[in-house]
């Protein structure tokens, strides 16, 4: 119960993902997700899918949530197409500019091919963006997220409050709970079904005050423990959990650096009209 | 031991949101691989005295200084926090708090991350340090799987590396149970002794300190230095008692019933002290106390089961609770005794088994109305604005009358002697008033017990009294089961009457809690200490339970 | 690094409000139907943007999205990071117009300018911000997409409108120097 599932773990395996530099996880994933966000084109997105996907499968934990998660995801966005469909039947062909019938509703409400390749692009793509996320998420442990984010030549003070903030979390969960059962046995009604919003919405703050009592009293000592330490004098820091980088790390990075300028000239070329605004064959 | 490696002249400091001063006319000179205790109740100033140390003032609290204060010959004003790192490491108090690292290792290795240190130089000194205090087998371990004196030891190995030459602790024991108190104390004792550190204790647990030898220790009161002597006169004195000091029990023992102490030497260790001359002495046979006839069963337990991840964890075969007893719950950190707590007040739901609980109480918010729970921390508990509406609030959740409310608010106030102060504002209450108050909120549903998770935690002798001779009157007077978890075993002793002792969550023992306390094998098994007067009482071949039942008369009637 | 005390504590602060931006959004929302929620978390920018200031805040909206993220396998969507970015920034900003918690300050005015910054930056985050974002990320349709955003902006202010007035004025009440305490 003190103990909550977090998704992101604090001991890995062996398999190929996990035993990468924390530097080379957040370039690989930074360079991944932004090429992902950045085109609208299938050839682009179907082998980048393709890649994350079997980098998900590699690093996969047999975790309730997580099929919650890809369920809600997908039906989520099969819902949001149907939306987008009712509102504008003809998507694709306006950003593609051709015209391909296949099937025929009445005059308004028609399939075109290129809507059909607009939406499976657009479910590539956002599928892909949580692959992205979730190998990631499930390949690094907070300590080489601290490190790796440093590594990316972000300032360290940075890389402190993401590696301070995880070291905070299941603390914080617990003080959550501990208070919210307090406030229970004081009286309060979390049920939707044996309170109204507004009395719910009131008893969350019961839980918000001393939450914060407790968890700002903590700043200052926490603060105190790290100057005492020699937090923040140097420009510089190194980090424990740092790897040096291995042949595969350096073959990865450089891999990570070409998704990177593949990102970047995509951009540039859909800022001068160079490419299709999506792709169609 | 000529130059003093700390020097304090004529040092005074007030705190800039203070009116007084809290250290006052400081003179005090501390020696190299020195072993010093600065002893004070909470207020006298003590931990202030710390913060001059290791420069947390003036660098993180400002105030004013007047007089002088040389750290290794280098005025305290003109060095950086950063400098005084380098010569003085600290040990705070709040073992989470300065926990900063992901994992036992990384802790180790911040203040050397900071210096940027090349990562191979690094492994190599943390796994040094933390052999040294006996860690190394969990460096990669996370902070909340580890017990309260692992994360005491991973914040003495990170600062050991640094070659400093002042080890200074900030109350090391407040949070460890009295098995892992005693391994700090040895641990700490090692670091003097083998790599001659100059070692700077603040605590107000003396018995504890005095496991290992102290070269000398200050007495603070109110924000002076009222005794610097050395352990074996301060023993002799009455400067203790005076200052609101817990003795060591047995020394306690010795004063108040066996006619004084004649002896001036070796008073630290029972085992030194001469016991010849109260060879004759007899304890009264008291008769049987406080046989309350304890009939009514107010909650049981039958075959209860509780799984975490399908782990089995709890599993109470029988347990009755009945109205008016005075219940010890014991065992060590992850024992399972908070998770029978939870299971008590409904917070966990079991697996299998029953629980009765008088009146059948069903939903959480009804359970409250039998069974209160007052957390350890209060600052957990306390939302309101004013007193008066914190007590209020769960009448008012649960909608009673107004004049229902003002009546059962008022009473619940005069028992617990907040009536006078009902209008002020929780902001302005001490630690012990707000932990009287946590109480209060929970009286408020008029409860037939109470379960109390460490009551006395970070209190000193004095509020710790104060906070238990409340609870025993709540007992006697309106007949409240009280159950505590506690790792203070002389509370437990007084205070209780019958003890749990809790094992991988079973119930290991479940009998008088003198027979208990007094049984080595069961105390091994859940870190648990005798206490001295334990052993005091079977050296001079007495009648335990008679004999402690004596002292703890004796005591009281002092207190009072 | 000069003023080391500051800066550390502002880390710290940034962290720990990240924490209880991550903890509140994974597990303390208000539930009004099964899966839908209305969450809390955005009470902490506003807090601590009232004692450390918008760029803060700013930073626990966004690190702190990127932790809930990180815990709860919600993947990372960076549409809604800007969102969270600049909302943090516009809900952090109390200590611009005057308000002093430590000190106590926190009046009937604070708490309307507090209002209306809040819900204008609720509607410039996730109602343009954010849609804006995910049309170019995402593509989609905008009525749609603006369409959605509008639920988030309505329930997302009025959770920070009442729990975030009720603590600030508790908060300010906390925070009050006290005089004049007499027992009675």
């Amino acid at each position: 119960m003190n103990d909550a599932k977090f998704i992101i773990r604090y001991s890995l395996g062996d398999s190929f993902l996990e035993k990468l530099a924390g530097k080379t996880k957040v370039l690989l994933f930074f360079s991944s997700i932004i090429l992902m966000m950045a085109s609208f084109d299938l050839r682009i997105i179907l082998p980048l899918f393709i890649l994350n996907f079997l980098f998900f499968k590699s690093v996969y934990q047999e975790i309730k949530i997580l099929k919650f998660i890809i369920i809600f995801t997908l039906v989520m966005n099969i819902l949001n197409f149907i939306l987008f469909y009712l509102v504008n039947p003809t998507t694709g062909t306006e950003l593609s500019q051709t015209f391909t019938l296949l099937f025929k509703f009445n005059d308004y409400y028609v399939i075109t091919y290129e809507t059909v390749i607009y939406f499976i692009t657009r479910i590539f793509k956002i599928i892909g963006t949580l692959m992205i996320s979730l190998w990631f998420i499930l390949s690094i442990t907070p300590s080489e997220l601290a490190s790796g984010i440093y590594g990316c030549k972000i300032p360290y003070k940075y890389a402190t409050m993401v590696s301070l903030g995880l070291r905070y979390i299941p603390d914080i969960y617990r003080d959550f709970n501990a208070i919210k059962e307090s406030m229970q046995m004081r009286g309060i009604e979390l049920d939707p079904k044996k309170a109204s919003l507004f009395k719910r919405i009131i008893a969350n703050t019961k839980i918000l005050i001393p939450l914060l009592l407790v968890s700002f009293e903590r700043i200052e000592l926490i603060a105190s423990a790290m100057d005492l330490r020699g937090y923040g004098q140097l420009d510089e820091r190194s980090y424990y959990s740092d790897k040096d980088l291995t042949k595969t790390d350096q073959k990865v990075i450089y891999f990570a650096y070409f998704q990177l300028l593949c990102a970047v000239v995509y951009i540039v070329l859909n800022m001068f009209n160079v490419v299709p605004k999506l792709w169609v064959l | 031991m000529k130059k003093p490696i700390i020097s304090f002249k004529n040092f005074s400091f007030k705190y800039h949101k203070q009116q007084k001063e809290t250290l006052k006319n400081i003179n005090l000179d501390i020696f190299q691989g020195e072993k010093l205790l600065i002893l004070g109740a909470s207020g006298s100033g003590k931990s202030t005295l710390g913060y001059c140390i290791n420069g947390l003032i003036p660098n993180q609290y400002h105030g004013s200084i007047s007089g002088e204060c040389l750290i290794n010959g280098k005025s305290l004003i003109k060095s950086s926090i950063f400098e005084l790192s380098k010569i003085v490491g600290t040990v705070l108090q709040d073992s989470d708090a300065q926990f900063v690292g992901l994992s036992v290792a990384e802790d180790i290795a911040f203040a050397l991350e900071n210096k940027n240190m090349p990562r191979l130089e690094m492994k190599m000194l943390v796994k040094q340090t933390a052999e040294k205090v006996k860690i190394a087998e969990k460096l990669n371990i996370l902070p909340h799987s580890l017990s309260g004196g692992q994360k005491q030891r991973a914040s003495v190995a990170g600062i050991l590396h640094e070659n400093i030459d002042i080890l200074l602790l900030d109350e090391p024991l407040a949070a460890l149970d009295p098995v892992m108190g005693k391994e700090m104390i040895e641990l700490i004792d090692e670091l003097n002794q083998v790599d001659n550190k100059t070692v700077v204790i603040i605590e107000h647990r003396l018995e504890d300190v005095l496991h290992r030898h102290i070269d000398r220790i200050v007495l603070m009161d109110k924000g002076e230095i009222v005794a610097v002597k050395t352990p074996d006169d301060l023993l002799s004195s009455d400067l203790l008692t005076k200052y609101g000091i817990r003795e060591p029990l047995y020394l306690s023992a010795i004063k108040k019933m066996l006619g004084g102490l004649k002896q001036k030497n070796d008073l630290t260790n029972l085992e030194k002290i001469d016991l010849t001359p109260f060879k004759d002495y007899k304890v009264t046979n008291l008769p049987l106390n406080s046989t309350k006839n304890h009939s009514e069963v107010i909650i049981s337990l039958k075959d209860v089961k509780f799984s975490y991840d399908n782990n089995e964890f709890i599993d109470i075969k029988n347990l009755n609770i009945r109205k008016g007893e005075r219940i010890a719950l014991l065992g060590e950190n992850g024992s399972g005794k908070s998770t029978i707590a939870k299971i008590l007040t409904g917070i966990i739901k079991i697996d299998k088994g029953e629980i009765f609980r008088i009146n059948n109480p069903e939903t959480i918010q009804e359970i409250a109305k039998v069974i209160g729970y007052v957390m350890q921390n209060p600052n957990q508990m306390l939302v309101s604005d004013n007193i008066f509406d914190e007590v209020a609030l769960a009448l008012r959740l649960r909608n009673y009358s107004i004049e229902d409310i003002n009546e059962r608010v008022n009473n619940v106030l005069k028992i617990t002697g907040l009536y006078s102060m009902r209008n002020w504002p929780i902001s302005v209450l001490s630690y012990g008033q707000k932990k009287r108050l946590s109480v209060a909120v929970c009286l408020a549903l008029n409860p037939q017990c109470l379960i109390l998770d460490e009551p006395t935690a970070g209190q000193d002798y004095r509020h710790y009294r104060e906070m238990m001779e409340f609870i025993a009157l709540l007992n006697k007077k309106y007949d409240i089961t009280t159950i505590f978890i506690t790792h203070d075993m002389h509370l437990a002793l007084e205070y209780s009457d019958r003890a749990l002792v809790v094992k991988n969550g079973k119930i290991v023992a479940d009998k008088d809690s003198e027979s208990i306390l007094s049984d080595e094998k069961i105390l091994n098994l859940s870190s648990l200490k005798k206490t001295s007067i334990f052993d005091l009482s079977e050296k001079l071949n007495l009648n335990n339970s008679n004999f402690i039942k004596e002292f703890i008369e004796k005591e009281r009637r002092i207190n009072e | 690094m000069k003023n080391n005390k500051n800066i550390t504590q502002q880390i710290v602060a940034i962290a720990i409000g990240s924490a209880l931006f991550a903890v509140l959004m994974n597990y303390g929302g208000i539930s009004i139907y099964t899966n839908t929620k209305l969450t809390t978390a955005y009470i902490i920018p506003v807090i601590i943007g009232a004692f450390f200031g918008p760029i803060p805040a700013a930073l626990v909206g966004f690190i702190g999205n990127f932790l809930a993220d990180t815990i709860g396998g919600w993947g990372y969507w960076f549409d809604w990071s800007f969102g969270n970015l600049f909302c943090a920034l516009f809900i952090g900003s109390l200590n611009l117009y005057g308000v002093r918690i430590r000190e106590g300050i926190y009046n009937i005015k604070h708490a309307i300018i507090f209002s209306i910054i809040a819900v204008l930056g609720n509607a410039v985050s996730f109602g343009l911000i954010t849609p804006f974002f995910t049309k170019i990320i995402h593509g989609g349709e905008l009525v749609i997409t603006l369409a959605q955003a509008q639920v988030a902006v309505l329930s997302n202010s009025v959770v920070i409108l009442i729990v975030g007035n009720i603590v600030l004025f508790a908060l300010a009440r906390r925070y009050k120097k006290q005089n004049n305490l007499v027992e009675e």
